[in-house]
């Protein structure tokens, strides 16, 4: 698994839960000097023990810590940003999921997404499949349309049915959404040049 | 305004968000309305557009827009206002003798997004802004995590490599940190060494080789961790005898080497070993007891060899370090001039008059006919911090060992007084001289090679600080 994925993993436990539960859950499941690299690659097994073993560290099942780890992603502001780039509104962007893959594939060609397959089941209604043999993706990824959700202030309900993730968007404009300035990215990109 | 046979003015602006419709004497006719965003409600082309390219001349602008869309020619027009926002497109002429122009964002989309505040519903869905915005911002988003990455990298890595370069337990150089220093001292000679220290690079080097005499000894009797408590205190008075240019390297054992650049002249060489050897002999309190060694050294100097020669200067320091040990151990042979002519030199442990009565042992090497003992400043010398840079002060002995062992007093007795300050300071710990003395037992056989030198300058001590 790229080592930006098992980081997000790190950053997620040490965000969420502090650095102790972080280095102590690196130390059962036998992370390397207690750490991730972004720009290294790590064999699967390792990221799903570290998966599992969070799951245990923090009395979680598995399932909910992805979840909790995909709704993080969809929070952490440069992520969000990028993934607001995808749609127009909630439905654009579950229509749109099916391109997220190819999207960071430009700009990470090795990170390797499975593939997101969405189909139209009805007006606003959808079913998001993905393309792995580890349904821990699908956790992560029913998390993060969750947090899109809100981000878009969509009114949806979420499921996760094992072979599919349902969407029902009932709402579109429930609630004011949060602020996607185009050019917010561009200002960013500027102070961080300086 | 009907913009085009058959569409409604609003409809072209929904197709064609970024059109401009231009009659053939320069009115706006028609504009999309993200191109209203940028250009405002003006209504002649001269007021808010220049065209850029094709270059206008001193053609009526809109006529140059309308030749450019006869032959299919790219348009280029930029924005009076600032932000000068250039936009480019291409034209078609229309039945009425207009131009309708599509427009669009270059390089400068990011800038234009930001300064006229747009969106993506300015955008027609044909175009490819959002991906340009999206990579624009991953790629930021990812080349920061890379430099991070960098960043870190190199820290490890520098830190890896300082792990490589030097002995754990005494924190010198290793053997490893040694050649790198050894080759940098090479590449000094020949010109390439540090900038602004070019003339003392090329000045030459020493290199000192320096073994422990006794230690065996102590790290058989007390143990490895005495042994390494010694090693430690030998690398803490070798480190601060040199300079902040000079390698210190422990390559294995009890041997140390030092790599001095631009300390070539022999007295200051003999001083140093003397200083060093005088500093090694005082006794270290261990948990078991005070551990007594000394040191042998050999010292070679680069500017004794042609340039091809200087690879074997390290084993005829090792010979040199051999030799001193076989002349009775404690003191320094120094090897001079193209032939290697071996000069031994040994520290004065004669104790100062002031002190005199505790010192039990004969020293090593006194001068039987007793010239050495008497301090030119005798009087000031009575104990504590004064009596030990006595103590530190060096007398030499100084031999020739060519063949007859004729003593030669030439380089002992010419020494001057240059340092007195420095000795001073570095030794005034308060320790009684008498501490210093007894070594010679624990060596044994010190006093077999021993030639006097009447000289007995009792050597002030040039600071290894040039």
């Amino acid at each position: 698994m790229h080592g930006l994925i098992n980081r997000s993993l790190e950053r997620f436990v040490r965000d969420g839960y502090g650095d102790a539960a972080w280095l102590d859950v690196a130390a059962r499941a036998g992370v390397e000097e207690g750490r991730f690299e972004g720009f290294r690659s790590y064999p699967d097994a390792l990221t799903l023990r570290v998966v599992q073993v969070s799951g245990e560290r923090l009395a979680k099942p598995a399932a909910e810590l992805l979840e909790d780890l995909g709704a993080w992603l969809a929070r952490t502001e440069p992520i969000r940003r990028l993934l607001r780039f995808s749609g127009s509104d909630f439905a654009d962007f579950i229509l749109a999921l099916e391109e997220l893959p190819g999207r960071v594939g430009m700009v990470l060609p090795d990170l390797a997404l499975p593939r997101i397959a969405v189909a139209t089941t009805g007006s606003g209604q959808f079913q998001v499949s993905v393309g792995s043999a580890l349904p821990e993706w699908r956790s992560v990824l029913a998390g993060m349309m969750r947090a899109m959700s809100d981000d878009y202030g969509a009114l949806a309900l979420i499921i996760d049915e094992g072979r599919h993730i349902a969407v029902d968007v009932s709402d579109e404009t429930f609630c004011e959404g949060r602020d996607f300035d185009l050019w917010a990215g561009v200002d960013s990109l500027k102070v961080a040049r300086r | 305004m009907t913009a085009m046979a058959g569409i409604e003015a609003g409809d072209l602006g929904r197709l064609l968000p970024l059109h401009l419709q231009v009659s053939d004497d320069g009115r706006i006719l028609s504009a999309g309305p993200t191109l209203r965003k940028i250009i405002g409600p003006a209504r002649h082309l001269d007021a808010v557009l220049e065209v850029h390219r094709p270059h206008p001349g001193l053609v009526f602008p809109a006529a140059i827009l309308a030749t450019a869309a006869r032959s299919g020619e790219r348009v280029f027009v930029r924005l009076i206002r600032p932000p000068h926002t250039m936009l480019r497109g291409h034209g078609t002429l229309a039945r009425d003798g207009s131009v309708l122009l599509d427009l669009g964002f270059g390089i400068g989309l990011s800038e234009a997004v930001r300064h006229f505040n747009l969106t993506d519903a300015d955008f027609p869905p044909s175009g490819l802004v959002m991906e340009l915005l999206f990579l624009h911002e991953a790629n930021a988003a990812v080349l920061s995590a890379l430099s991070d990455y960098n960043a870190q990298l190199d820290a490890r890595r520098q830190a890896a490599e300082d792990r490589a370069f030097t002995d754990p337990l005494t924190g010198l150089a290793n053997r490893r940190g040694l050649t790198a220093a050894l080759e940098a001292a090479m590449r000094g000679l020949r010109g390439q060494g540090v900038p602004g220290r070019r003339g003392a690079d090329r000045a030459g080097f020493s290199l000192l080789h320096l073994d422990l005499d006794g230690f065996k000894a102590v790290n058989d009797t007390w143990g490895h961790a005495a042994g390494d408590r010694l090693l430690t205190e030998v690398a803490a008075v070798l480190s601060a005898e040199t300079r902040v240019g000079d390698a210190v390297a422990r390559p294995g054992g009890d041997e140390f080497v030092l790599v001095m650049p631009g300390l070539v002249a022999p007295e200051a060489l003999d001083a140093l070993a003397c200083r060093i050897i005088r500093r090694i002999e005082r006794p270290v309190a261990l948990p078991q007891g005070e551990a007594r060694v000394s040191a042998s050294i050999g010292i070679a100097v680069s500017t004794d060899y042609a340039g091809g020669r200087l690879a074997s200067m390290s084993e005829d320091a090792d010979d040199a370090l051999y030799a001193a040990k076989r002349a009775g151990r404690g003191r320094a042979c120094r090897l001079e001039g193209p032939l290697r002519r071996q000069v031994m030199v040994e520290p004065d442990r004669s104790p100062p008059p002031a002190a005199s009565g505790d010192a039990a042992v004969p020293p090593t090497g006194a001068p039987e006919g007793g010239t050495t003992t008497t301090a030119p400043d005798g009087g000031t010398t009575t104990g504590g911090a004064e009596g030990e840079t006595k103590g530190a002060a060096t007398n030499l002995s100084a031999e020739v060992a060519a063949d007859t062992g004729t003593a030669n007093n030439a380089a002992g007795s010419s020494r001057a007084d240059v340092a007195g300050e420095a000795g001073a300071a570095r030794t005034a710990d308060g320790k009684s001289t008498a501490d210093i003395l007894p070594i010679a037992a624990a060596i044994g056989d010190g006093t077999a090679a021993a030639r006097t030198d009447t000289g007995a300058t009792d050597m002030p001590v040039p600071s290894a600080t040039p």
